[in-house]
């Protein structure tokens, strides 16, 4: 059995930081979002938000689009195929080291 | 999933319909509504306005999201999914009153259909995360209830519409669907709020 230890090595450090995976996990449940709302979901500043967004992008993970609606500037954020991919595996990948570490940790108390 | 992952996948999943303040003109239009029948004031200026308020309300209310929390898009897969139930309820909803209003029913199949509605909607927005919590979506799921036990009341021969001073059972219900619709809607407005973080994800929030 592989254990919790290499399933944490396999992780993908760019998703698995809090903001981001927060951010990815966001946008795997809708369409797009604009900026506003996740912020509010993440509870980011701007700053950091766009941070994080901007690594998503350059990872392909995300698409950033600036448009105008109604004459105001508004950015929406939308997620790839290889970012839904990823965020997916990412979970599948947490469940399984979560099962792993519990299984670990009966064999240690059954020692 | 962790809960405040499960939280966020769930509002992003959920984000219009979690927008509870858009349901209170829609519910005082039901209770004005009710009220008039019962009333039986032939004026038709009063509902007229009603609804003209109703809609600019609404559309005001749905500005204030927009402009604080902002706009997300639901899956192509879901909005499909909401309009095809929606214009399935709606055409039942009709029948239901129609039935309720002809026959004399020892139950409200108005009631019923709006219960059954809720129940729809409850199970539409919780599945969109793994492990369903009653927490998430309370409000709907309890309204569900209370109006699936006064639609089935009268089975028991109580009037309950009477106590209240309603003309019909079919007036009654309405009356209670616009006054659930308005208190749901305050309270899912409230649970929104509270449920959108004011602080930052820390690095170590994240815990197997």
């Amino acid at each position: 059995m592989t254990s919790p230890f290499e399933y944490l090595a396999n992780l993908d450090k760019l998703i698995h930081e809090p903001a981001r995976l927060a951010l990815l996990t966001a946008l795997s449940a809708c369409e797009s979002a604009d900026f506003l709302s996740l912020r509010r979901l993440t509870g980011m500043s701007d700053g950091n938000l766009s941070v994080h967004l901007t690594k998503l992008e350059e990872a392909g993970l995300v698409n950033i689009q600036k448009q105008f609606i109604a004459k105001k500037p508004s950015t929406q954020l939308k997620i790839t195929k290889k970012g839904l991919a990823a965020i997916q595996r990412h979970w599948e990948q947490l469940a399984a080291i979560k099962q792993s570490a519990d299984a670990w940790e009966d064999d240690s108390a059954g020692k | 999933m962790q809960n405040r992952y499960a939280q966020i996948q769930f509002i992003a999943a959920n984000y219009s319909n979690l927008q509870g303040l858009k349901m209170v003109p829609i519910g005082i239009l039901v209770i004005f509504s009710s009220l008039w029948a019962t009333n039986k004031q032939g004026d038709l200026s009063g509902p007229i306005y009603s609804l003209i308020g109703t809609f600019l309300l609404y559309w005001l209310i749905d500005r204030y999201y927009a402009n604080t929390f902002g706009r997300i898009k639901q899956t192509p897969k879901t909005r499909k999914w909401e309009m095809l139930v929606s214009i399935l309820f709606m055409i039942l909803a009709l029948l239901a009153f129609w039935l309720d209003t002809a026959l004399d029913l020892p139950f409200s199949v108005l009631g019923l259909v709006f219960a059954a509605a809720l129940f729809e909607s409850y199970w539409r927005a919780t599945s969109s995360i793994k492990e369903r919590s009653f927490s998430l979506y309370p409000e709907t799921l309890l309204a569900a209830i209370l109006i699936l036990m006064l639609s089935l009341l009268p089975l028991t021969g109580l009037d309950w519409w009477k106590m209240i001073g309603m003309q019909s059972q079919v007036l009654g219900m309405l009356l209670i669907i616009g006054i659930l619709l308005v208190g749901a809607g305050i309270w899912g407005h409230v649970r929104l709020i509270r449920a959108l973080p004011v602080e930052e994800a820390k690095p170590d929030d994240i815990s197997l």
